[in-house]
């Protein structure tokens, strides 16, 4: 089939079988490599895009189901001119990532939560977050990275523990 | 929001997930002419740096990124002895270079939490070597320049007199210094005080590049199928259906499978559906995990095995015994990056692109199989999506390098996470008997009998036939294994070297041969040594009526370096200051030369018990990046809490019957606890930071659960009921 979407902005129009999962479609015909393939059963997250806004397991929704649809993956969620989202800086800030494998769909799902609800309390973040699998085991620094996100990231322009007066401690 | 090049200041970082060798191979590859990456027209001091003609220095990343921080702590190290800061060395991924080799190891491998505490002086006096040869060049060209500068300013000014040509050119003609000056740690800028991630841009960007990512022209995507049980091969197959499929362009048998190559690897997944395969099994076919837990009761009630450590006169274990036998399953590595790697075999030429932890194990065994000399084949290392020890293994690359030369043209092979789950090499299951003689309330000896598969004998043949010189007989590595499997140190570290004295101490190793595929997991014996002693430590705590802490605090008295981090942990926790219905468990272990404490406490609610926080006290010697510490602590915690309540791999038949992350389920953001790291200063050299947070976890949750029910749990993983 010739599927008709809008990938990060940019209007797309791809010849695909209309079963094949949008997230091989992303990585293979449009060289999107940042949506990562984790699982293939939407157990894990690490493929996480957002369908009008809405995230999505790109491993398991067929590549129909974007048909006219409008499509963000982690290389389109940035502010303008190559900046971070909030989200970004916060996660930079706390210094989130490990192996970064999964971190894609980390913040493609907390850019998703932030979105509908911009000061989420600990049990909205299990919520929306307990569907990304991390095995380095950042989810810590996600959750704070979140709040910083919502709330004063305006005002912090580097993350310092010391500044916190953590000194080498951290509460997380 | 712009990113604050601020962000990207100062120090370092810290290795982890793999594993130690406990043998040293030859390092026989024939030396490459020359270094690898090397840039036109750059300087080329020694293997590790370069400047290239526009001034940039470029670092060769010598070590396997899998998160535990190494792209950051290499940076800080070399920019330390350079004047730089860490953001302003361009870093590659090193290709294979003899001078890589870990000194210990005599390998290129990133394992054993080994990655600083080896590279600590090497990077350093690498970097060093090339500011001094920087220095004096300055000197030669131009008596007149400060050269007491700072190394930046330096070249600014070399660069401001309009000779850099010239400069680099007779910079290129001086030798390295036979003795070089290390900064003083006292002087230290970096070290210590960098506390970003340099990677972490790219990963949250999207733009940090895995096996996966790589692309290379031309280069269709292949899936094997492989015999869901032990050891099958291909007896027959159809791939009439198959090769009809769309996309589809190739159906190979090759390297025990069958290879579906297609344009796209949905394509070629969906077309591997289709093959009809019939399987050749063997003896390993008929592997059951619950007859192999009989089997190592059975060594244990034996007299057979090895004495891996004996201390004191067995005349004085006096008293009352008490026996408990505890047991670990089987684990998968389960890195959030299914293997994948990308192969372009030619006769006379062979690329490779994966991520892996030993790139000269790959070539090694990639050389094996194809049968084409080393020297002709290339490996491009790649961010890794985790490793854990699981990449320490060069399988995945070997069969992508297969599938290429079978196919005749360039591939990207891709396991499923299926597959990564069910052809892994395991963490092994281990049974440990542990008893004690207690006189009046006070232990008298304490003696560990454990028994499981031998990792070294699992990886010693799996890359020695392509690291030995060929002229030795190929039965070589599979006797060697045989010998060291039996003695295999690893099967009981921890249990050995314990801080703990008792009057008389013993461990014994009783080697299980039959066995699934065994690896390197993040702490390897100390993954499950660790939870039978310092269980084993708190039921005779309980037994000798005293406080599981101040009971330890007692039997190590004699060693300061522990008692210390237990007095951090005893305050940082806040221990036996409870609240109702909170519980504590306390584990300390040492492990790749780091001793890390914990405290779990738990929390008893109406949703039942719930883990409440971990209080966490490490001592890592000097630290190189004080937050990618606290980040490794918390990572190991998290990821042996997955082992301490959900990991187990069973086996039927020879076959694994977990496969994805419903049944082999991760922990998950909701579960995961509240972490309190608390990095003890030193002035000692570096040690492991990757590992040495996993081990004391799984016990720390065991006690907390005794504390809170009065009933002991002895085998993983544990139940919250």
């Amino acid at each position: 089939m010739l599927l008709e979407f809008t990938v990060n902005g940019v209007p797309h129009r791809v010849d695909t079988d209309p079963e094949q999962p949008l997230l091989w479609l992303l990585r293979e015909q449009l060289q999107l490599t940042g949506t990562k393939f984790g699982c293939g059963m939407g157990l894990c997250g690490a493929c996480t895009v957002h369908i009008d806004g809405a995230p999505m397991r790109s491993c398991t929704l067929p590549a129909v189901a974007a048909q006219g649809r409008v499509v963000t993956t982690i290389e389109g969620i940035g502010v303008a001119n190559g900046e971070l989202h909030p989200v970004q800086s916060a996660w930079l800030l706390m210094n989130v990532p490990q192996c970064g494998y999964c971190q894609s769909g980390q913040v493609m799902s907390a850019v998703a939560l932030l979105n509908s609800n911009p000061k989420p309390s600990d049990d909205d973040i299990d919520n929306a977050m307990s569907g990304n699998l991390c095995r380095c085991g950042t989810y810590p620094r996600i959750r704070a990275a979140i709040h910083l996100a919502a709330s004063e990231i305006q005002a912090v322009s580097y993350y310092d523990p010391r500044e916190q007066g953590l000194d080498q401690e951290r509460s997380s | 929001m712009s990113v604050d090049r601020r962000l990207f200041l100062k120090l370092s970082a810290l290795a982890g997930g793999g594993l130690m060798l406990g043998f040293t191979l030859p390092a026989c590859s024939s030396k490459p002419s020359g270094f690898p990456n090397q840039h036109a027209g750059a300087l080329q001091a020694n293997a590790f740096l370069q400047l290239t003609q526009q001034g940039q220095f470029i670092l060769q990343l010598h070590r396997a990124e899998m998160g535990q921080g190494v792209y950051t702590g290499m940076a800080t190290l070399a920019a330390e002895e350079l004047d730089l800061s860490p953001e302003q060395l361009q870093i590659e991924h090193a290709q294979y270079h003899p001078d890589f080799a870990d000194p210990e190891m005599k390998l290129m491998l990133t394992g054993g939490s080994s990655s600083i505490r080896n590279s600590y002086h090497i990077v350093r006096e690498a970097a060093a070597s090339f500011a001094h040869i920087l220095r004096l060049a300055a000197t030669q060209l131009d008596a007149n320049l400060n050269t007491s500068q700072a190394l930046p300013e330096l070249l600014s000014a070399v660069k401001q007199g309009g000779a850099w040509a010239e400069y680099l050119v007779l910079a290129g003609q001086i030798s390295a210094p036979d003795e070089i000056v290390l900064k003083s740690p006292k002087d230290f800028q970096q070290i210590g005080q960098h506390n970003q991630r340099l990677d972490a841009l790219d990963k949250i960007t999207g733009k940090a590049q895995y096996a996966m990512d790589v692309q290379v022209p031309n280069a269709l995507d292949a899936v094997l199928l492989r015999c869901p049980q032990l050891g099958g091969k291909v007896l027959s197959f159809k791939a009439e259906t198959a090769l009809a499929s769309s996309n589809v362009v190739k159906i190979i048998e090759v390297t025990d499978g069958i290879a579906v190559i297609a344009k796209g690897y949905w394509y070629a997944r969906k077309a591997a559906k289709l093959v009809q395969i019939e399987w050749q099994t063997d003896a390993a076919a008929k592997l059951n995990t619950a007859e192999l837990l009989i089997e190592r009761q059975h060594l244990l009630d034996t007299e057979e095995g090895y004495e891996a450590e004996e201390i004191g006169n067995k005349k004085d274990a006096v008293g009352e015994r008490f026996e408990a036998q505890y047991e670990v399953p089987y684990l998968a590595h389960a890195c959030m990056e299914p293997l994948s790697a990308i192969a372009d075999v030619s006769a006379h030429k062979v690329t490779l692109w994966a991520g892996n932890q030993a790139p000269d194990v790959v070539i090694g065994a990639v050389a094996k199989a194809t049968g084409i000399d080393k020297s002709l084949i290339s490996f491009h290392n790649q961010m890794l999506g985790g490793g854990f020890g699981r990449k320490t293994l060069p399988d995945y690359i070997v069969q992508a390098a297969l599938i290429s030369q079978a196919a005749g043209m360039p591939i990207r092979l891709q396991w499923s996470r299926e597959e990564d789950i069910q052809h892994d090499y395991y963490r092994p299951s281990a049974t440990a008997r542990l008893s004690a003689t207690i006189a009046e309330n006070n232990p008298t000896s304490l003696h560990s009998r454990v028994s499981s598969p031998s990792v070294l004998g699992s990886y010693l043949p799996a890359v020695a036939t392509g690291l030995l010189p060929g002229w030795l007989p190929e039965s070589l590595p599979n006797f060697a294994a045989g010998v060291t499997a039996k003695r295999d140190y690893s099967s009981t570290e921890g249990l050995t070297h314990s801080p703990y004295q008792f009057a008389y101490k013993r461990c014994d190793y009783v080697l299980q041969k039959q066995a699934m595929p065994v690896g390197y997991w993040r702490s390897v014996g100390h993954s499950q040594n660790a939870f039978f002693l310092e269980s084993f430590i708190d039921e005779l705590a309980h037994r000798c009526q005293q406080d599981p802490l101040a009971f330890r605090r007692h039997l190590m008295a004699e060693d300061e370096a522990h008692t210390r981090v237990l007095n951090a942990l005893e305050s940082l926790s806040r221990w036996g200051q409870l609240e109702a219905n909170q519980f504590q468990g306390v584990a300390i272990h040492k492990s790749f030369g780091t001793i890390v404490g914990e405290v779990l406490t738990l929390s008893k609610g109406q949703n039942g018990l719930v883990i409440e926080r971990v209080d966490c006290v490490v001592d890592c010697g000097l630290v190189i990046n004080p937050d990618i510490v606290i980040a490794q602590m918390e990572s190991g915690i998290i990821f042996g809490l997955t082992a301490a309540l959900k990991g187990k791999i069973d086996v039927i038949d020879g076959a694994v019957q977990q496969s994805n992350f419903h049944d082999y389920p991760l922990l998950r953001l909701n579960e995961s606890p509240q972490i309190r790291v608390r990095i003890l200063d030193s002035e000692q050299a570096p040690q492991g930071v990757g590992e040495p947070a996993t081990p004391p976890i799984a016990p720390a949750l065991a006690n907390a659960l005794f504390a809170a029910t009065g009933k002991r749990q002895r085998a993983l993983p544990l139940s919250m009921a």
